[in-house]
């Protein structure tokens, strides 16, 4: 392992803690019933691009200090519950229904536990 | 306003505007086709004896990016024009099953094994339905097209089932089928449409989301019925509701349940099982229904069997966001305001379509002999 992997593996890690920050706001958002549609709309896609770029760095660490594809992928399908939310509109404004919006909690518990896990694991 | 209240509120609102710019085109559709099948030879090549056109209306539905909602009017038209019943109910049920950016969705989020069984099924499924309602289903006999203007009367969508005059000029031609797809169907449709996302959004304030999803997460019979039963109430289409299944079987959901739920989910809803109710025959859409969730059912069985214990979708996680990526790409979006005003549309529809309906039964009472089973229905 170089130099340059070992002080990128934590900046992945916090890229992620970030990003799950980003996905826990938005839940929130999709709950509010008032968010206005583009604006939620931008932000999953910030999400989105941000997790691509991630992968992408995450992709030329070495494989030990690579972040664990199950929670890289329970980010991916994250993002795919936001965009599916970002098109239940009510006019101009986002409301879910109540299925779409316990899958987007549990997603995001998900995705908390797994990062809780990781960093008790690096700790 | 309680929260069940607000629910359903928001149901019926998602219902009828996410639905509504498609049941409105496939109107217009479907009038033009009303109008120029009969006259063609197209109609001859679909009602053909063999196999043929009941592949080829499932082909051509699995490409189409319509809903379950979109699709009805659609399947109406080809059925008033003449069209055998098999092709017209397995179109029906492939167009929402299936469509290319639905398969490269779950190809992202459910994986490969799933997505076969999704394929497979989505092609398999409405060619076994097809060829059930075929056998068993109510035709459109010509007796009762030729019978049905006295018998319907009041009803245009019933008087305009004769075949329409093929030796008018093109213009007026298109006119007329614009006129009998939105001013005699539309209203129908939609008048029927309201009462079944009435349903759904009673379903989905008063149902528990946990319960539903408690039982998700199981493998059992039940379960599997459970899981036909709600996908075959509920409105979703096959691109939005792919995440959510990714996330059910994500966080422990059978693979079977999965693909009952995704297959059931998006063939079909109440809107538009109450709307083929009363316009194709009841004794067809039992039979739809019936056959869509038992197949669905016993898919769901084999799949289980195929991939439990132990199954766990992997894949390389960029991929998987390119191709979600590559599958809502696909999907065409419908723009803010040219939802809203296929909203006011529909809702203009269903409002004639209900004053309609009232003003038939009246005027049913008041003469005391007619009767109250409309011969729209089988």
């Amino acid at each position: 392992m170089d130099g340059s992997a070992a002080t990128q593996a934590p900046g992945g890690l916090q890229r992620l803690e970030e990003l799950n920050l980003l996905s826990a706001a938005l839940v929130e958002k999709a709950g509010l019933g008032s968010t206005p549609a583009h604006e939620f709309r931008i932000e999953a896609r910030m999400y989105r691009e941000l997790l691509r770029q991630t992968m992408l760095n995450n992709r030329a660490q070495s494989t030990s200090d690579q972040l664990p594809q199950h929670l890289l992928l329970d980010m991916v399908r994250m993002s795919a519950l936001l965009h599916s939310a970002a098109d239940c509109k009510t006019g101009f404004v986002i409301t879910c229904p109540a299925d779409l919006m316990l899958q987007l909690k549990s997603q995001q518990s998900r995705v908390t536990q797994g990062l809780k896990m990781i960093q008790m694991m690096r700790e | 306003m309680s929260v069940a209240w607000q629910q359903f509120a928001t149901t019926v609102w998602q219902i009828v505007s996410e639905s509504a710019f498609w049941v409105i085109a496939s109107l217009v559709v479907g009038g033009l086709v009303h109008e120029f099948l009969p006259s063609s030879r197209f109609r001859e090549l679909l009602n053909r004896k063999g196999q043929g056109a009941m592949l080829g209306a499932i082909l051509f539905g699995a490409i189409l990016p319509i809903c379950s909602c979109g699709v009805i009017p659609l399947a109406i038209s080809l059925y008033r024009s003449g069209v055998r019943l098999g092709p017209v109910m397995a179109f029906a049920a492939a167009t929402p099953i299936i469509n290319p950016a639905a398969v490269i969705m779950s190809l992202a989020l459910l994986g490969p094994q799933i997505t076969l069984a999704y394929v497979t099924l989505g092609l398999v499924l409405p060619y076994c339905l097809g060829l059930i309602v075929e056998r068993w289903g109510t035709p459109l006999s010509a007796e009762s097209v030729a019978e049905t203007p006295d018998c319907c009367s009041g009803t245009p969508v019933c008087e305009s089932t004769v075949t329409p005059a093929s030796s008018a000029g093109l213009v007026s031609r298109i006119a007329a089928g614009l006129r009998w797809g939105i001013a005699d169907l539309g209203p129908t449709i939609a008048f029927y449409m309201t009462l079944g996302v009435l349903l759904a959004g009673l379903i989905a304030a008063f149902l528990p989301p946990a319960w539903v999803d408690s039982y998700l997460r199981e493998s059992t019979g039940t379960a599997l019925l459970a899981a036909g039963v709600f996908g075959a109430s509920i409105y979703v289409c096959a691109v939005a509701h792919i995440p959510l299944v990714a996330s059910l079987l994500a966080t422990g959901a059978a693979p079977g349940i999965s693909i009952v739920f995704l297959v059931t989910g998006t063939a079909t809803n109440l809107p538009e099982l109450v709307a083929l109710y009363n316009t194709i025959g009841r004794r067809t859409v039992v039979m739809y229904a019936a056959s869509l969730i038992v197949g669905a059912m016993l898919a769901g069985v084999i799949v289980n069997a195929w991939l439990l214990p132990g199954f766990e979708p992997v894949f390389d996680p960029v991929r998987s966001l390119d191709l979600v990526d590559a599958g809502e790409r696909l999907q065409p979006t419908i723009g803010n305001v040219l939802s809203l005003v296929s909203t006011a549309g529909l809702v203009a529809l269903a409002g004639f379509g209900t004053w309609r309906w009232v003003a038939l039964r009246i005027r049913r009472r008041s003469t005391a002999g007619g009767s109250d089973d409309s011969c729209c229905s089988g």
